[in-house]
């Protein structure tokens, strides 16, 4: 059936599906807004010599969220940059161990990474520390988005992971 | 001893086949671990904070949108349909029109791969149907590629700043006539080859008639508004790199639709692309970031200029050396991991040796531009030759091949004659 034929990225499951679908639309309002934003920034200095005051400390937040979400969609969707050539003349059996391997490793960076930066946001949130600037943001706020994009990068490892138990070629 | 650990580590992780930022991630992790033992990761929460939260790299994924919107709205084939009437009568005809079409969208488009892909969908298929030297055309589209990131706006070049501290804007100026230049001389050598064999490309005598100018010149004016728009605000000092990136997304959105091409289905598939794709270079910047902390930590910086002191090493040679080690990296490392692995490292020997960091802004991005065409990883190769079934990665290489001669020939003379990389900026900004 037409209907059955799957495109996209390989799945491990329906979980990772929604977990994609879910990251994609984030990113989507999160880059919608960065425009927004940025613009009408411009607009309001360029025109009216007036500036928000805060646009330029969202829009880093918002590159925050773009850095580790959107690489979570890269990897889901095999466009993380790879070198292949070496890779890709393995025995496949020597080869889905390899990415066994890495993929292993780059979960344990994940761990110590969000653990790293899980301590940064309690120290924020336990100091009551907030941004210098018009808004007053509590930092632990955005400081959350780095340990959470490193578990949702984590979670989309464990597929990868998953994925060299699977039989065909096409999906490790 | 530990920086020929942890650079062998990270090579060795890179050809194993790892995802490039777990790779410098896990390398740079060590390199700290050797340098300080488990005590120098405390810092990484906050070194991580640091590396993540930048207002200046929100132009890479604003410049990445806005490309993707004009790519995905198939104004390209205006784009180069337009530039094609007044190109045709040159010899080597629409050949020329790989090269300009490519200048004018590197001017709107952040890196090389949408600006190779957008001229080579159109241009591949049309040109080998007219009887064009398929690798002529491949290797026109190819060099005209890799123009994407030396004519501003440029990603590899945003990239570059945030590790150097560099102005983006003069960065941007510095890029404008080395790009222009580059171009001209891909042009003349196409001229130059097609009288030497005129059967390379076929000859256009049928001039254009007023109205078809008037109406080519229709398509090519919205990209040009939309160039003026982008560059003149930075330029001007209007805007931030970062606003003009916001303005030219709303500018192309805005243009898509005054073509009738705006649909929810485009601007979806815009914005996930763009995600994705900014995810990967944020990402590769982030976990370089790591590395860059510890390569300032072992303070290998300062231990080249030392080096390169007692050996009394030459400004020229430094130059030389670093152009052969990008060569050979560029066979198997993405280029913008290159620039955030690379630079933090000779930064200090740069300014020890009075190189402009500016001028080697440029001097640098040249070199990624051949990485870009250095097989086994280079990236516009395989995008060209993506574009059409008849022709393969071996037609682009070889095509390519003069090209790649002509871009070591012009970074000699860019290291003899610096102005053309600082002209603009001197003028410019002063």
């Amino acid at each position: 059936m037409v209907g059955d034929i799957k495109t996209g990225p390989a799945s491990a499951g329906p979980i990772f599906d929604f977990g994609a679908r879910i990251t994609a639309v984030l990113c989507g309002t999160v880059l919608t807004g960065l425009v927004l934003l940025v613009c009408t920034e411009a607009f309001l200095r360029g025109v009216f010599n007036y500036s928000l005051g805060f646009a330029e400390e969202v829009t880093g937040y918002c590159v925050v969220f773009l850095t580790f979400f959107g690489a979570a969609l890269a990897l889901r969707g095999r466009a993380m940059f790879q070198v292949h050539f070496l890779l890709d003349n393995w025995p496949e059996g020597t080869r889905k161990w390899l990415v066994r391997i890495f993929a292993l490793i780059a979960i344990a960076i994940c761990i110590l990474l969000a653990w790293k930066t899980k301590d940064l946001t309690l120290s924020s949130f336990s100091r009551g520390k907030f941004a210098p600037t018009v808004l007053r943001t509590p930092l632990w706020i955005p400081q959350i988005v780095p340990p959470l994009g490193f578990s949702v990068l984590g979670f989309f490892l464990v597929e990868q992971f998953l994925l060299t138990f699977s039989t065909t070629r096409s999906d490790t | 001893m530990e920086a020929i650990l942890a650079f062998g580590l990270l090579i060795g992780l890179i050809l194993g086949g790892m995802w490039v930022q777990f790779a410098v991630a896990g390398a740079g992790l060590t390199y700290i671990w050797l340098l300080k033992g488990f005590a120098g990761w405390k810092a990484l929460g906050i070194v991580s904070w640091g590396a993540a939260n930048s207002f200046t790299l929100a132009a890479i994924p604003l410049f990445v949108l806005m490309a993707e919107i004009l790519l995905g709205s198939g104004l390209s084939t205006r784009l180069y349909n337009g530039v094609a009437l007044f190109m045709r009568r040159l010899p080597g005809g629409l050949l020329h029109t790989n090269i300009a079409g490519s200048g004018i969208f590197a001017a709107i488009s952040g890196g090389s791969a949408p600006t190779a892909a957008a001229m080579s969908t159109v241009a591949l298929p049309e040109l080998s149907a007219r009887g064009y030297n398929r690798r002529l055309v491949a290797g026109s589209l190819a060099a005209g590629g890799t123009l994407g990131i030396l004519i501003p706006p440029s990603i590899t070049m945003i990239i570059y700043a945030t590790f150097t501290e560099t102005s983006i804007a003069r960065l941007f100026a510095a890029g404008l006539v080395p790009g222009i230049v580059l171009a001209l001389c891909y042009m003349g050598f196409i001229v130059a080859r097609v009288l030497w064999n005129p059967s390379l490309a076929p000859k256009t005598d049928t001039r254009a008639t007023l109205p078809e100018l008037g109406r080519a010149l229709l398509d090519i004016v919205p990209f040009l508004m939309l160039i003026v728009i982008v560059l003149g605000s930075i330029y001007g000092g209007f805007a931030t790199p970062t606003e003009a990136g916001a303005v030219g997304t709303v500018g192309a959105v805005l243009i898509s639709g005054i073509y009738r091409r705006l649909s929810w289905s485009l601007l979806r598939e815009a914005l996930s692309r763009t995600a994705s794709m900014s995810g990967n270079i944020l990402f590769i910047v982030f976990t370089s970031m790591i590395f860059a902390y510890a390569t300032a930590l072992s303070g290998i910086g300062e231990d080249l200029v030392a080096m390169l002191e007692d050996a009394n090493v030459s400004r020229l040679t430094f130059l030389l050396i670093i152009m052969v080690v990008f060569a050979i990296l560029g066979c198997f490392m993405e280029g913008l991991g290159m620039i955030a692995i690379i630079v933090p490292v000779i930064f200090p020997a740069l300014i020890a040796l009075d190189v402009d960091p500016i001028w080697f802004g440029v001097f640098v991005v040249i070199l990624v531009e051949l990485g870009q065409l250095t097989p086994p990883l280079g990236v516009i190769l395989f995008v060209v030759a993506s574009s059409s079934s008849e022709v393969k990665v071996e037609d682009v290489i070889m095509g390519t091949l003069p090209f790649f001669i002509i871009i070591v020939a012009f970074m000699l003379l860019l290291i003899a004659a610096p102005q053309i990389a600082l002209f603009l900026p001197e003028f410019t900004f002063g």
